[in-house]
């Protein structure tokens, strides 16, 4: 790719602009659009640097060979292949299953950074690494720490205080990790009873040393456990297996060797989390997932209390955005042909917009969309909420205002020359927005594929926004067009495969 | 799934005289069979409600449903059935409130004179919900079951008993519908209406790798929690020892739960039942194998 080669994801920390281009970060400068500087990812093959990228933490997948690829949409079935007998196998495989291959190249899906901007984090989902970044004031990025989860982390936040990470994974479970990696040698403290503490959900599991539950199982059945033949063949298999004694009651968590807490877990794959605070200034966990459910979790350490769910969605959840002045407010959008404006601690629909009817003004012949950007912000000049509204595919971006008492007023529509893949209102001046585009079509050499815009045309004359240079920024993208394509648009592959409904009555 | 293609038709063949006899026969569990295991991280093609307030509730407890002329009698106000109801003014705010209107939130399914309090989760042949229905004949009982084959003989079964009875009057405290409960159960029921969950002879998933497959695990416990008032229990029996280990490690640890005691538990009726009248449980029974039993109270959440 030459020149127009996309930012798949953004990141505004004050006057800076961090948006990321495959496995790499370009900065710029807000102020006068100047090109800064570039944080390479380096995987071996891909780049011009010879050093071999791996190091301690495993970045081992990065180098699996590029022909490699990845499911997505579809959960966790990799895990139970198994779990079928035989004859059935081949039957399941004929029936449309709703899994989409996307290259397994190395990707940054997700960037956000610390209110101050002091630090940035970014998960590269092709090795399911979240790697945290210090930035130095002046735009340049140096990674301080990587860990490699447990499984693909799809969505990501940094609490307001800047301690920790929530992240929010493919297999459902949403884990609490310090922002700053202080992975001495742990000297692990046994877990004490929980009447005496309150401990959070994991705690018990992830423990490093032997705690009440985190019993080393010897086997999994006794001999006088009767079951089906193929269960028994299974004990065999697990027998056998002793050798490696490390069969936990955690899965997985019992190999990370670093700090982290399981908060809460939904049996889908997650899309979406949000904290919001209720009017008495306790913290609640958001967590959106493909099975159409918004969880209300409290927040730490009480995140195994579901106090609600918001339930309303008839199709998968992709985004979800609390308003920064309307703490108490939720707006959600997935595949809905509508979005849902919430209060979200009582799990009560307060208003719906249909967004398709916007989207199909922009290209008529839709059926269906997917919400990709739900972001918002405050204009204190005007008291105002707005909120934005991207679809994925559709290059426009939908303005709303959110009104008391509590309903979606719409403002306008922002054509663009392309589509948009991220957008992020400027905080310092809330009437305009960064957006990236895709312009892999667009046959100019050097398209603007990062711009500042104004809400509306007035704001544009009045700030004249400056003109990102990414034309001067190293092209690091060397993928194919189709490639790139299938690894930014991923909200419609959530879409499950219409099947027969079977009849509900008894 | 299906079978080859004659198993599929003599099984259709053998439901449609079952259901020209009135369903008054008990069905053979033959025309039922089914793979042990469908995969609850699967999509399927599963029917369920987008909130509890959409679930239509008539058909699977007929003699519960509120008749008309009771519909006058307490037609003021009932808390249980309330649906969550779209703000008035907003909604004619909005510009679009036609399409608001036309949302299924609007659709209102017949009011019910209870609410399901008891659910068997994974119920298998429905041999528990069978044995509790007349323990406890003014509580709505409801298993669910993932595999359609099974729900369906469950169904059947029900459907049989109920005919059998010629007052009709018992039986119909207890339903079966399909669902995956690893992911909906929150779709079917609201926040602590149940009293009681049972989980009996769960699929033990050996393999560490398909530990999330488990009924039972922390994340999930949350959910049970969410369902079940404080004060209701949730009964589980294994003849896994290590994965009845497993059951009691997971509740220990979940700070909504604490064990009942083994003398309460073994005062409990439905104990006894779930110990003797479930398939697994017999099945465990005839080749003398352990029965692991734990129960757990939900805590009142505290202050947060
Ligand atoms: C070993 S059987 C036990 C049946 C019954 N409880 C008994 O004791 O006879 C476990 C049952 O759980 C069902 N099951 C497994 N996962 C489920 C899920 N996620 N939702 C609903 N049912 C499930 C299986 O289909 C199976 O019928």
């Amino acid at each position: 790719m030459t020149g127009n080669a996309p930012y798949q994801c953004i990141q505004v920390c004050g006057r800076f602009l961090f948006a990321a281009q495959g496995a790499n970060i370009h900065s710029f400068s807000l102020e006068n659009g100047n090109y800064l500087s570039t944080w390479k990812h380096l995987v071996p093959g891909t780049t011009d640097d010879e050093t071999p990228a791996v190091d301690a933490l495993g970045d081992f997948e990065a180098c699996a060979p590029p022909t490699k690829r990845r499911k997505i949409g579809e959960s966790p079935d990799e895990q139970t292949e198994n779990g079928e007998s035989k004859n059935s196998k081949s039957k399941s495989k004929s029936k449309p299953q709703s899994t989409y291959m996307i290259p397994d190249q190395p990707l940054i899906n997700l960037l956000v950074s610390t209110l101050d901007g002091k630090f940035l984090v970014a998960v590269t989902s092709h090795d399911k690494v979240i790697r945290v970044f210090e930035h130095d004031g002046e735009g340049a990025i140096e990674q301080i720490s990587q860990r490699t989860m447990p499984k693909r982390p799809c969505s990501i936040l940094i609490t307001p205080d800047g301690k920790a990470i929530m992240s929010a994974d493919k297999f459902g479970d949403v884990y609490s990790l310090p922002l700053i990696d202080a992975t001495e040698s742990t000297t692990p403290t046994a877990v004490q009873s929980r009447r005496t503490t309150t401990p959070t959900l994991a705690e018990a599991k992830i423990a490093a040393a032997p705690a009440k539950t985190d019993i080393q199982y010897k086997t999994a059945a006794t001999p006088l456990t009767v079951h089906t033949a193929r269960n028994r063949v299974a004990l065999e298999n697990q027998m056998m297996h002793q050798a490696s004694p490390t069969q936990k009651i955690s899965k997985d968590p019992s190999i990370l060797s670093f700090a982290h807490t399981l908060l809460l877990g939904h049996v889908s794959l997650l899309t979406a989390i949000s904290l919001a605070r209720d009017s008495r200034g306790r913290a609640y966990i958001l967590s959106a997932d493909r099975d159409e459910h918004i969880r209300v979790s409290r927040g730490p350490p009480q995140s195994h209390v579901i106090d609600t769910f918001c339930l309303g969605h008839k199709d998968f959840v992709s985004r979800l955005c609390v308003p920064e002045n309307k703490p108490e407010l939720l707006v959600s959008g997935g595949g809905d042909e509508e979005i849902f404006l919430w209060d979200w601690l009582n799990g009560r629909i307060l208003a719906r917009e249909n967004i398709l009817r916007r989207a199909k003004e922009v290209i008529p012949n839709i059926g269906k969309v997917a919400v990709s950007g739900l972001v918002s912000a405050f204009q204190d000049r005007h008291n105002t909420t707005v909120l934005s509204v991207t679809c994925e595919k559709i290059p426009a971006i939908f303005i709303y205002e959110i009104k008391e008492p509590c309903h979606f007023e719409f403002k306008t529509t922002i054509q663009l020359a392309g589509n948009p893949l991220d957008v992020y209102f400027l905080p310092a001046d809330p009437r305009r927005l960064v957006v990236s585009l895709d312009m892999m079509d667009c046959l100019d050499a050097a398209p603007d594929v990062l711009q500042v815009i104004g809400l509306t045309p007035e704001s544009d004359h009045a700030y004249p926004s400056p003109k990102i240079q990414t034309n001067k920024a190293p092209d690091t993208q060397t993928l194919p067009k189709d490639d790139i394509r299938k690894l930014i648009y991923t909200n419609e592959h959530l879409r499950k495969y219409e099947g027969e409904v079977a009849d509900q009555g008894a | 799934m299906a079978g080859p293609p004659h198993k599929k038709q003599r099984r259709e063949d053998y439901r449609a005289s079952q259901r020209e006899k009135g369903g008054a026969e008990m069905p053979q569990k033959k025309f039922y069979r089914q793979r042990a295991h469908a995969n609850p991280f699967s999509d399927h093609s599963l029917a369920y409600p987008s909130t509890p307030d959409n679930m239509d509730w008539s058909g699977y407890y007929p003699e519960f449903v509120v008749r008309p002329q009771e519909e006058e009698d307490e037609s003021q106000d009932e808390p249980e059935n309330e649906s969550v109801p779209l703000d008035k003014t907003a909604q004619q705010d909005t510009e679009d409130a036609e399409v608001i209107t036309k949302n299924e939130i609007a659709v209102n399914p017949p009011r019910m004179r209870k609410q399901v309090e008891v659910a068997d989760i994974g119920c298998g042949f429905g041999g528990l919900l069978v044995a509790l229905a007349p323990v406890m004949p003014d509580k709505l009982l409801l298993g669910l079951e993932i595999r359609t084959q099974v729900t369906e003989y469950v169904q059947d079964r029900i459907r049989a008993l109920r005919a059998k009875d010629p007052k009709g009057n018992t039986y119909q405290n207890i339903s079966c519908l399909r669902a995956n409960t690893m992911k909906f159960l929150p779709n079917f029921f609201r926040k602590w209406q149940l009293s009681k969950i049972f989980i009996c002879f769960p699929d033990p998933h050996f393999k560490a790798r398909k530990h999330k497959a488990r009924i039972v695990s922390m994340t999930l416990n949350s959910e049970y929690a969410y369902v079940l008032r404080p004060g209701g229990v949730v009964y589980t029996i294994t003849d896994v020892e290590a994965l009845h280990e497993w059951i009691v490690g997971h509740f220990d640890a979940h700070p909504s739960f604490v064990r009942v005691t083994e003398e309460e538990q073994e005062a409990d009726e439905c104990v006894k039942v779930m110990r003797n009248e479930t398939e697994e449980g017999k099945k465990v029974e005839r080749h003398r194998g352990n029965k692991y039993v734990a129960l757990f109270q939900r805590l009142k959440d505290p202050e947060w």
